[in-house]
């Protein structure tokens, strides 16, 4: 994997990444389905007709615009303003900066990809923030740089802010989450399977 | 997400666990011939099952057409789909009614190390979640040691959980950093909040300011650390 440089409290660390999952540490799982004979069956999909059973590769995903199918090149602009949105650079291509932290700040970092940084050497206990981009995107990702005994970790995902709650909660927001919360369990559907 | 939450002194309140995920700031926009829209994703049918493209890679589908031009079948391919059901196929892409599902444990490595009747998790917090004695957690341990893969904010639903919440923040959670929440029935189990969820260790942290609080569940099914030379 590609060296990335980064700038951790205005000092360059270059380190390769090297992906942590949960499965590296503890081993995975995966289910299987047994016919009569104990022989592996293969998963398929029934589309709302009933006529088919389509198995992985049979089906694939296509763009769509009102009635009619599109190849055209997507343009992302911002939600509120509608203006077009600029390309945040891949961390690669331009070293991401990092400040020190406390554990609080860090705490409120839900994480969804863990790197080891094996090129960084950093004193344990120490904690940084910053961004991290693997890709370019259009959104820009918070990520953590964190040293403990087992090495330097680059942990990348979402920085929360909760807020300080009174008696007077605004009930729109509960109602609004549950209905979100029914609305992605709906779509929760069998295409995610291919 | 309603939660109920047992404190030391044995009291339960009914309380919301609040996503924190924001909405979305951008949007993608095609350009048609009827202005611009917000492109959706579809499903269509790319190849007949059991026809003669079926198993064959793009290439040696442009040599067939090619060499021997044979038909593709208009009437399902790029057809839009949708799935509504699953099945369980045998070689012969018959449907199987008799089957069993069974759950391999992998090791690190890749390996099966275990295979066992597969049993789906149920969510176990539809009993009351108790605040654990143990396990608590300093906000640098926590970090060091755990990889925070999901964080709900808990808020009150009435005046009387408010008061519930609110003194839970102001006398305990504060002092103690990241208290750890026991679920099941004895309180020992880990939290699973969806059916086939992964089960996490749960922890709550809650500060106050003034005569407001601010109470987050924070749930790892991860540590952080190096896997193990040749995983």
């Amino acid at each position: 994997m590609a060296a990335c440089t980064f700038n951790i409290d205005s000092t360059k660390h270059v380190s390769e990444l090297q992906k942590v999952t949960r499965d590296d540490l503890y081993g995975g799982r995966r289910v299987q389905a047994l016919g009569p004979d104990s022989k592996p069956l293969r998963r398929a999909g029934v589309p709302e007709e009933g006529n088919l059973y389509l198995v992985s590769g049979d089906i694939a995903r296509t763009v769509r615009a009102g009635e009619q199918f599109t190849l055209g090149a997507a343009e992302v602009v911002d939600s509120a303003t509608g203006q077009k949105k600029d390309v945040v650079p891949s961390s690669f291509k331009q070293a991401p900066e990092f400040r020190k932290a406390t554990a609080e700040e860090v705490s409120l970092l839900e994480v969804a990809s863990v790197y080891l940084l094996p090129g960084a050497h950093l004193s344990p206990g120490t904690c940084y923030i910053g961004t991290f981009n693997y890709r370019d995107g259009f959104e820009r990702n918070d990520a953590a740089i964190l040293a403990n005994g087992h090495g330097t970790f680059l942990l990348v995902g979402k920085l929360k802010k909760p807020g300080f709650v009174g008696m007077e909660i605004d009930s729109q927001l509960i109602a609004e989450s549950a209905a979100s919360e029914e609305a992605g369990e709906a779509t929760e559907n069998f295409e995610s399977l291919f | 997400m309603y939660i109920k939450l047992t404190n030391f002194q044995k009291r339960t309140a009914e309380l919301f666990l609040l996503s924190l995920n924001g909405s979305k700031t951008s949007k993608r926009l095609v350009t048609t011939a009827n202005g611009q829209m917000e492109p959706e994703s579809q499903a269509i049918i790319t190849r007949v099952p059991g026809g003669w493209t079926a198993d064959r890679k793009p290439e040696q589908i442009a040599e067939a057409l090619v060499k021997s031009d044979p038909e593709i079948d208009t009437q399902f391919i790029g057809k839009p789909v949708r799935i509504r059901s699953l099945a369980y196929l045998d070689e012969q892409r018959r449907p199987v009614c008799h089957f069993r599902l069974v759950e391999e444990k992998l090791t690190p490595e890749g390996a099966v190390k275990e295979t066992k009747p597969y049993k789906v998790s149920e969510p176990n917090v539809e009993l009351p979640i108790q605040i654990s004695p143990k396990g608590n957690q300093k906000a640098e341990d926590m970090v060091q040691k755990f990889v925070l893969h999901k964080i709900y904010q808990v808020v009150h639903l009435d005046s009387l959980s408010f008061d519930f919440l609110y003194t839970e923040c102001k006398e305990r959670l504060q002092h103690l950093g990241f208290v750890r929440l026991g679920c099941g029935l004895k309180g020992n189990e880990p939290m699973i909040l969806r059916k086939e969820g992964l089960p996490s260790f749960a922890y709550l942290r809650g500060r106050i300011d003034g005569d407001k609080y601010c109470c987050t569940l924070h749930l790892t099914h991860q540590e952080l650390r190096a896997p193990a030379p040749g995983s």
